[in-house]
């Protein structure tokens, strides 16, 4: 039903259509011509499989150029662009084809040199299609564009995965990278669309290196050395992607800038990490993993790591360190040298307050914490490695001291500091380990019994022990200060006065009893014993003590019959025994002097009183010595003539161990008995106190030695009693 | 079987032979400190650092016994007037008896 | 070795005056002894008596807390008074006064100043804060009216009822808020 206006429309397109395509030729003749220019130009232009050698045309190019000039002319070349890429696009099965195959063939052979084909291949491809270069940037912008998204479309993901290794291959060695590689990658866009993965061949390759040659080896820092590699072996088989095109040396650093600023920090952070995976042996190794030590200060400084490496470092501490089965000993040594190492790496101290808090805490829970470190610090140590360096100098107890912002030399405290940090001055480790506990009462108490123990111990006329005892006290002194270490002094005059008064007896009636004479109330408090040493070794005692008060008439002694050590002989009808034995064992065989068998219950009614376990104990002493036989339970027969294979001896009792010299942490409750008494004392007469006032007037109680919060759980359960009321945080009696 | 004693290393505490009867155990005697500065009497006084011989005791014809630096100091105080501190009798410093077997 | 650990009892299992204590060292010799009374009444829970330094710098002025013993018309009543030591005590008496206010005859109702022979011319070294508190309570019940601070108190001493109106009149309740 076209109208007229219609029909004169449509003609009057249709005449521009075909005056555009005849130009101003002779009747159709511009039309014809134009026909055949295009056929040229898509037969030109139409994608070839260049597999098939058959198929492959030849054209005279002048004619080619022709033809594109007349389409030109005609204003059809958009069309023919169109057309053109179709036809890529419905040719490039046959590129699909090769890919496939190709990659068939690196699945089974796993060579890279086949992924290089590929992508050689491919590259032929992609130059076998290409228009020719009169065509224009704009027609060869285009066809590019369209060749590379249908060759990312139709990739498979192994290809991906062979690209990465052929890119990996041309790393080790290095050698190997082929400059018409990158260009082909460049050309195929495969530099651009796959940064990511050639990057991730840099990074990977960084971090096997650096696990290669860096995992345990911690004497000698790394960084230099891995920085050395990187320019020799990473920088240029970065450049021809990352600086292509550079000019000179100048430019392609310039280029290289950014990138190779990433690589760098991705080499830090992979030995950050590696050294945080190792820091706990990293500090067992100490001094030995110095290097390892200035690595990872020099990384954190690049990569902040700092808070895994606190979490790694605490983790380890609370899996290898800080359980049952580790040794106070050890759990010392390993915060000593946590002590040492992270100040290596963080000289402010905040990663030491944050790793330290919970070894502190732990250590604080063991029993034998202080004893270990008294050990060590009087050198009492069987292992022989002391916890202070020997060159560190002796100095005072450092106290935590309070922020002097009037200090020249006052920093502010690091970003990552807690609220509870405390700002940790360099401070010796005897002062560190002692600041564990709020108070060094503990520790002087715990040296007491340490020298008492180790005084009482010297049997021979020693005096070289008891000099190397008084030095060591003298440079505890510089440490706990002199008026601590008062009482010591005094246990040391005993020991030289106990040789004076010695020498004077002797000298007026020779005895073989050569006592120590102790100062009460200096020494440790020594358990009582009720023994009363039988037969000679009481006249022993009288005539001593008798010889004594003539030399010093105010004074009088009294025995610890517990304590010493007996040289003892024997003479049996078929052998002679020496032995040295404690007062026990020694007033035991005494009784035996008087008859032969003895039952249990005789024998501790011979010595006044000793507990069974004891006496038992002392007795199977002379039974492993083949002196005694237990006939039959608790009966004990003197052997006058040596019996051969004695039945096997008689297992020691359990628990007989007493507790060594009671450790001054376990009067706890004791004291906190005391502390009681204390704090309703200073309730009754000062009214409602808040926590830290009755902290603080605590003081007055000898020994007080708890925290803060150990008070606040101490006055919770004094509120759960009834004893006190608190409110609005004030204390008062509950009355 | 024959005993020989060879030698022996034996332990021993001195005490002040105060004449007072002595308490059984070591820790019966609470009572047994100077009544002025409250240090047992095998301690020391507040100004020595060495018990003993260095702070040795001083008896009275009352028979009460303190650590002689102590005693000394408070006869020298106008309030004493020069009276043992125990039984506010005039002090005389006794004769120190030779101890006897 | 092992008798000997075994023997070795804690120094501080020992709550008696001991002469060990390292607190006591850094301090003087009165503050030492103060330290041990200080120890001892603690530990000696004496009914109705007690004492506390007033704060934890000084170790010289303490307050301390006197019951009204039973049977005696100041049952009931607490006290407080303020104790002050000098520097060459224990050879000087310490300087008490009464806090609270006393109708007392030997106590001055104002200043709150005590007449008792062993905190003037009786004193000797060997009191101590418990002595002293002892007989200000015992003090309490058998006042001194020979030598009376407070003569109205000493005059109505023989009669309880208009005795105990005046104590009450001028008694105030201590506070728990110090």
């Amino acid at each position: 039903m076209a109208t007229a206006a219609l029909r004169s429309q449509v003609a009057a397109k249709w005449h521009e259509g075909f005056s555009r395509l005849n130009r101003t030729e002779q009747g159709i003749s511009g039309l014809i011509s134009f026909s055949q220019a295009w056929n040229i130009a898509t037969d030109y232009l139409h994608p070839q499989d260049i597999s098939d050698p058959t198929t492959v045309k030849k054209h005279d190019l002048t004619s080619v150029k022709v033809a594109f000039d007349m389409i030109n002319r005609s204003r059809r070349l958009p069309v023919m662009l169109e057309t053109f890429l179709d036809a890529i696009c419905n040719q490039y099965h046959l590129i699909t084809r090769d890919i496939v195959q190709y990659l068939a063939e690196y699945e089974q052979s796993a060579d890279t040199s086949v992924m290089l084909r590929l992508v050689y291949r491919l590259v032929e491809w992609y130059r076998a299609w290409a228009p020719i270069d009169e065509l224009g940037p704009t027609i060869r912008a285009a066809y590019t564009l369209t060749f590379q998204t249908q060759l990312f479309s139709i990739l498979p993901p192994g290809f991906v995965r062979g690209f990465k290794d052929l890119c990996a291959s041309t790393l080790v060695p290095v050698a190997q990278h082929t400059p018409e590689m990158w260009e082909a990658f460049e050309i195929l866009g495969l530099t651009d669309r796959y940064e990511g993965i050639i990057a991730s061949v840099g990074y990977e390759r960084i971090e096997a290196y650096v696990r290669e040659t860096c995992t345990a080896k911690w004497d000698k820092p790394c960084l230099e050395g891995l920085r050395g590699w990187m320019s020799v072996q990473i920088v240029p088989w970065m450049l021809p992607m990352y600086a292509k095109g550079a000019l000179n040396t100048e430019d392609a650093r310039g280029m290289l800038q950014n990138v190779g600023s990433r690589f760098d920090f991705h080499m830090n952070k992979t030995l950050c990490d590696l050294r945080t995976s190792e820091i706990f042996d990293i500090i067992i190794d100490f001094p030995d993993s110095m290097g390892a030590l200035q690595d990872l200060k020099e990384c954190l400084q690049r990569v902040d790591q700092r808070a895994s490496l606190v979490q790694a470092l605490r983790k380890a501490n609370r899996k290898r360190l800080l359980h049952p089965g580790a040794d106070t000993k050890l759990i010392l040594t390993q915060y000593v040298a946590t002590i040492k190492c992270l100040r290596i790496v963080d000289p402010p101290g905040v990663l030491l307050f944050k790793v330290a808090d919970p070894i502190r805490r732990y250590l604080r829970e063991r029993p034998d914490t202080i004893r270990s470190i008294v050990a060590n610090l009087v050198g009492d140590d069987d292992s022989g490695d002391s916890l202070v360096d020997e060159n560190e100098p002796i100095q005072p107890l450092q106290q935590l001291e309070t922020e002097d912002y009037n200090d020249p030399n006052w920093d502010p405290e690091p970003i990552d500091a807690g609220p509870d940090f405390r700002t940790n001055k360099p401070s010796d480790v005897i002062s560190t380990l002692v600041s564990i506990y709020d108070s060094k009462d503990l520790f002087v108490k715990e040296l007491q019994v340490l020298l008492a123990q180790r005084l009482l111990a010297i049997t021979d006329d020693n005096s070289e022990k008891v000099e190397k005892e008084r030095r060591n006290i003298e440079i505890l002194k510089i440490r706990f200060g002199e008026a601590a270490l008062q009482v010591c002094e005094v246990m040391l005059k005993d020991m030289t006065d106990s040789k004076r008064i010695d020498g004077h007896v002797q000298s007026q009636k020779a005895s073989i009893v050569h006592p120590t004479i102790i100062s009460r109330h200096f020494w440790p408090s020594l358990e009582s014993s009720d023994i009363v040493m039988p037969g000679q070794f009481q006249a022993l005692q009288t005539e001593y003590a008798k010889e004594f008060s003539t030399f010093k008439p105010d004074k009088k002694l009294r025995w610890l019959p517990h304590l010493g050590t007996v040289h003892l002989e024997l003479q049996l009808e078929d052998r002679t025994i020496e032995t040295d034995v404690p007062p026990l064992e020694a007033a035991f065989i005494e009784l035996f002097s008087e008859k032969n068998i003895w039952t249990m219950d005789e024998l501790i009614g011979g010595v006044g009183t000793v507990d069974r376990i004891a006496a038992l104990k002392a007795l199977l002493t002379w039974v492993d010595l083949g002196v005694l036989k237990e006939d039959e339970e608790n009966k004990f027969r003197l052997l006058e003539i040596a019996e051969e294979a004695s039945p096997p001896p008689r297992a020691a009792p359990a628990a007989v161990e007493e507790p060594t010299v009671t450790a001054a942490q376990q009067q706890q409750a004791d004291q906190m008995r005391l502390y009681w008494k204390f704090i309703e004392g200073m309730l009754t007469n000062l009214g409602a106190l808040p926590l830290d006032r009755i902290q603080t007037m605590l003081r007055f109680a000898p020994g007080y030695d708890q925290t803060v919060e150990q008070l606040a759980g101490f006055m919770d359960a004094a509120r759960r009693e009834g004893l006190v009321v608190g409110r609005d945080g004030m204390w008062k009696l509950n009355r | 079987m024959k005993v020989t004693v060879k030698h022996w290393h034996a332990v021993a505490q001195w005490r002040w032979d105060t004449g007072a009867a002595e308490p059984e155990g070591p820790d019966a005697e609470n009572e047994d400190v100077c009544g002025i500065c409250r240090v047992p009497y095998e301690g020391c006084c507040p100004s020595c650092k060495m018990p003993g011989d260095d702070c040795p005791l001083i008896w009275g014809e009352c028979t009460h016994v303190f650590h002689m630096h102590c005693l000394l100091k408070w006869i020298g105080t106008p309030a004493s007037k020069q009276q043992c501190p125990m039984d506010r009798r005039t002090w005389v410093t006794a004769e120190r008896k030779v101890a006897t077997a | 070795m092992e008798q000997l650990t075994t023997s070795l009892a804690p120094p501080r299992a020992n709550p008696k005056p001991s002469v060990t204590n390292s607190s006591q060292q850094v301090a003087g010799s009165v503050a030492k002894r103060l330290t041990n009374e200080l120890m001892t009444l603690m530990m000696s829970s004496s009914p109705g008596i007690s004492a506390f330094p007033k704060s934890d710098g000084n170790l010289f002025e303490w307050v301390g807390t006197i019951e009204g013993p039973a049977e005696t018309i100041y049952a009931g009543l607490t006290f407080r008074i303020s104790i002050s030591f000098p520097a060459n005590y224990p050879y000087v008496a310490p300087a008490i006064k009464y806090d609270t206010p006393c109708f007392h005859p030997n106590v001055d109702i104002n200043s709150g100043a005590i007449c008792l022979d062993i905190l003037q011319d009786k004193w000797s070294a060997v009191y101590s804060v418990q002595t002293i508190l002892l007989s200000l309570q015992s003090l309490l019940g058998e006042p001194n009216n020979a030598s009376p601070l407070n003569t109205d108190a000493a005059a109505i001493w023989d009669t309880p009822d208009a005795f105990k109106t005046q104590l009450m009149k001028y008694y105030r309740p201590v506070k728990d808020t110090a």
